[in-house]
């Protein structure tokens, strides 16, 4: 997700702090009837739940209060917990007996929608516009989410909405779409996959198909004229990412993803389920264009990064989700505006840097974090800053060490662990598995240290010097250029302290990890030496003013085509002050 | 036979006097296509040296060194022509025998620049002692507004001056 609040990790945080008294309980079905055609919201949950040993469990608070509720027939009750109050309850059914449970839950009420964890948000939106049930948090869940782990399931949701509005859920298309004749319209969604993160979405406005190349659609819902457009362009762009992803990752198991803007105050700027991208209406404003497509191409990414396949682990489960859906998202986006005709190289350069320029610049090195470390969900904005702008890039790292077709391998080889199947320890096995070798000490290096080198590079005598400050073992991509008009590429396998690569003449400019493929800093030997070639010439202004204009954005996710070897004053900005720097220093 | 050898000296001062080329500076032969060349007029101990430019085309920026033997000359003041049009930025950076000299539009929305042949710099140099050394210019591109380099094939010279 476009995460802009710390609910997400609030979430994770009472997950973690669940009995472990549970662990023996798993959600297997549930079947999901949600009427939202009326003012008032009624669920019936219909699921079966595997319980040993155990006469109650912990779920997520529940968003409207329980009309009745039956296990294996007996009445049972809900109980809010101790510490948590009213976010989570615990589930008894002293009566229920060994084996599976049949648990019916009726919920009714209008729900308030005002999120418990952050007044400020909302949890639903309940308009007679608009109807959306976002993914079960504490307090506001519309389905049994289990607390004592990750819990995917299967089952359907049925929506019952006003029939103008265009409705999703589940995965895929509905299944079933009638009008009963008592001025309803009923659509029942498969979940076929399984998957603990729901949402329901009904919405008044134009809705649109823009079908895919594999014989898929992307349906797009504008809820007004002024969204429309980018709405289509977003579906457009979607349209060529999922078969790039489906070809990377594996093929989504239905033929309909839908992306659906909700209003009010959504708590992020979108959120992925599978087969469901959900994005904030702001998103479609003018402001806010650079991010729609991105984000969308993000959140579409969690389909196989958090739907397909998931992580159950507390440390390193959003590394698992969020850096491998911006890994992808950026990826996909380049590669899919080549195939278009477009400069897909600068395009995926664009947002990998955008990402590692974001982590670069407003980090506090006194205050980070490794992005396996235990505290890091403490922090929030380091939890931002290093998941998903680091880890993004980290990614980029491992792919150009083992190779992109090893690495894609593997990358398929994790999306086919499935639910609860992620871990740091499955992305060194399948990275192995595809021969790419053991990456047990990029994996020390990028997520267990904070941190990230410092390049320092200049030519002499005919060869770079390449100083790396840090504990690092890098892979640097080296691309020389020569007077006579030749480029070299190569590369130099470098450790802390000094490294060097003979060129064999005298280069006129020398670019050192020119794709971005890390998170690092490069900077000259040579104050000025922006072409790091060991003297400070025209070549160097020509490569400040072929960058000019660049400068640190203000705001996360725009790229500001910055890139601080050229920021000659360091004061965020590549401009004339810098081109006056180099002409004289 | 004292005289004879006094002859014979001063005959063979004279021819070694004859080897001692005047003050001046040759060129090296010019080069083709687009290109750099050396051209200088020398007076005793003072040389003023222009390099021309040829066919450089439509450029963001041109870059090159001239390269000097600073035992024998000195560089008093390199100045440019302002061949990269309105905005354009020059630079000449002097350390010891290599005078880095080029410049570029100020940004990429200022766009690239026809320049046209002829002088693109000057040097005047004096002589720190007197002496034969080579002119030469080395890493000479140019460069378009995608970042692409032109290479310059480059003439430079041998220059000659008298001690000051």
């Amino acid at each position: 997700m476009i995460a802009t609040t710390p609910r997400s990790l609030t979430m994770v945080l009472l997950l973690a702090a669940a009995p472990a008294a549970a662990a023996g309980i798993d959600v297997v079905t549930q079947d999901l009837a949600v009427d939202m055609s009326t003012s008032v919201l009624r669920v019936e949950i219909d699921a079966v739940v595997e319980v040993e040993g155990y006469d109650s469990f912990p779920i997520y608070g529940l968003i409207a209060p329980a009309l009745e509720l039956r296990v294996n027939g007996a009445p049972a009750t809900l109980r809010a917990d101790d510490d948590y109050g009213a976010l989570v309850q615990w589930l008894e059914a002293p009566d229920a007996g060994e084996g599976p449970w049949s648990v019916h839950v009726v919920l009714e009420g209008t729900p308030s929608c005002r999120s418990q964890l952050n007044p400020a948000l909302d949890a639903c939106t309940f308009t007679s516009d608009e109807r959306v049930l976002l993914p079960g948090e504490p307090g506001a869940a519309w389905y049994l989410m289990n607390l004592s782990g990750t819990d995917p399931f299967t089952g359907s949701v049925t929506l019952r909405t006003d029939p103008e509005l265009h409705a999703a859920a589940g995965q895929g298309a509905p299944l079933v779409d009638e009008e009963p004749g008592d001025g309803s319209r009923v659509r029942r969604f498969a979940i076929d996959t399984p998957t603990e993160t729901l949402g329901a979405w009904a919405r008044r406005g134009t809705a649109f198909e823009v079908d895919v190349a594999s014989g898929k659609r992307v349906v797009v819902a504008a809820p007004s004229e002024a969204a429309a457009e980018p709405l289509q362009r977003t579906a457009l762009t979607m349209a060529r990412v999922l078969p790039r992803y489906e070809a990377l990752f594996g093929a989504l198991p239905f033929d309909e993803v839908h992306v659906l803007p909700v209003s009010g105050r959504f708590p992020f700027g979108g959120m992925g389920l599978l087969g469901n991208v959900l994005l904030g209406d702001f998103i479609t404003w003018p402001d806010f264009d650079y991010l729609i497509v991105q984000g969308a191409a993000h959140e579409l990414a969690h389909s196989w990064w958090g739907g397909l396949a998931s992580s159950g682990e507390y440390v390193g489960g959003g590394f698992l989700q969020e850096a491998f859906a911006e890994y992808s998202a950026w990826r996909a986006l380049g590669e899919t505006a080549a195939e278009n005709g477009e400069d897909g190289a600068a395009v995926r350069l664009a947002g990998v840097r955008m990402n590692a320029v974001w982590y670069l610049t407003q980090t506090d090195p006194a205050a980070e974090l490794a992005i396996l470390d235990e505290e890091l969900y403490d922090q929030q904005d380091v939890y931002v800053l290093v998941t998903y702008h680091k880890g993004s890039v980290v990614l980029r790292a491992l792919e150009e060490k083992v190779g992109q077709e090893v690495f894609s391998a593997a990358l398929a080889g994790m999306i086919a662990r499935g639910p609860s199947g992620l871990s740091v320890d499955v992305l060194v096995e399948e990275v192995a598995a595809a021969g790419g070798g053991d990456i047990t000490g990029d994996v020390d290096q990028w997520l267990r240290q904070p941190g990230h080198p410092v390049l320092r590079a200049g030519v002499s005598e005919g060869a770079l010097s390449l100083e790396v400050e840090g504990d690092y073992q890098l892979h640097v991509p080296v691309r020389a250029h020569f007077a006579d008009g030749t480029v070299q590429e190569s590369s130099l396998e470098a450790s802390s302290g000094d490294n060097a690569l003979a060129l064999g003449a005298r280069p006129v400019l020398v670019e050192v990890d020119p794709h971005w493929t890390m998170p690092r800093v490069v900077t000259p030997t040579v104050p000025g030496d922006v072409s790091l070639d060991g003297r400070v010439d025209a070549v160097d202004l020509m490569e400040v003013a072929l960058r000019a204009g660049g400068r640190v954005p203000d705001e996360r996710r725009r790229d500001g085509a910055y890139d601080p070897l050229y920021d000659v004053t360091a004061d965020g900005a590549i401009d004339e002050e810098d081109l006056a720097a180099v002409r004289e220093p | 036979m004292r005289r004879l050898m006094l002859g014979w000296s001063m005959v063979v001062a004279a021819a070694l006097g004859a080897c001692m080329p005047s003050p001046g500076f040759v060129e090296d032969a010019p080069p083709v296509g687009p290109s750099l060349r050396v051209t200088g007029v020398v007076d005793d101990t003072h040389a003023l040296l222009t390099v021309e430019g040829r066919e450089l085309g439509r450029v963001f920026g041109l870059s090159f060194h001239v390269l000097l033997d600073d035992a024998l000359v000195a560089v008093v003041a390199p100045e440019q022509a302002p061949v990269l049009g309105e905005g354009g930025l020059l630079m000449e950076r002097v350390d010891g025998g290599d005078v880095a000299l080029g410049g570029s539009r100020p940004a990429r929305e200022a766009g690239e620049v026809d320049v046209v042949d002829g002088a693109v710099a000057t040097l005047e140099l004096r002589a720190r002692a007197a002496g034969v050394s080579r002119v030469d210019i080395v890493d000479a591109v140019t460069r378009r507004l995608d970042g692409s380099f032109i290479p310059l094939a480059a003439a430079g010279g041998t220059l000659t001056l008298e001690a000051p």
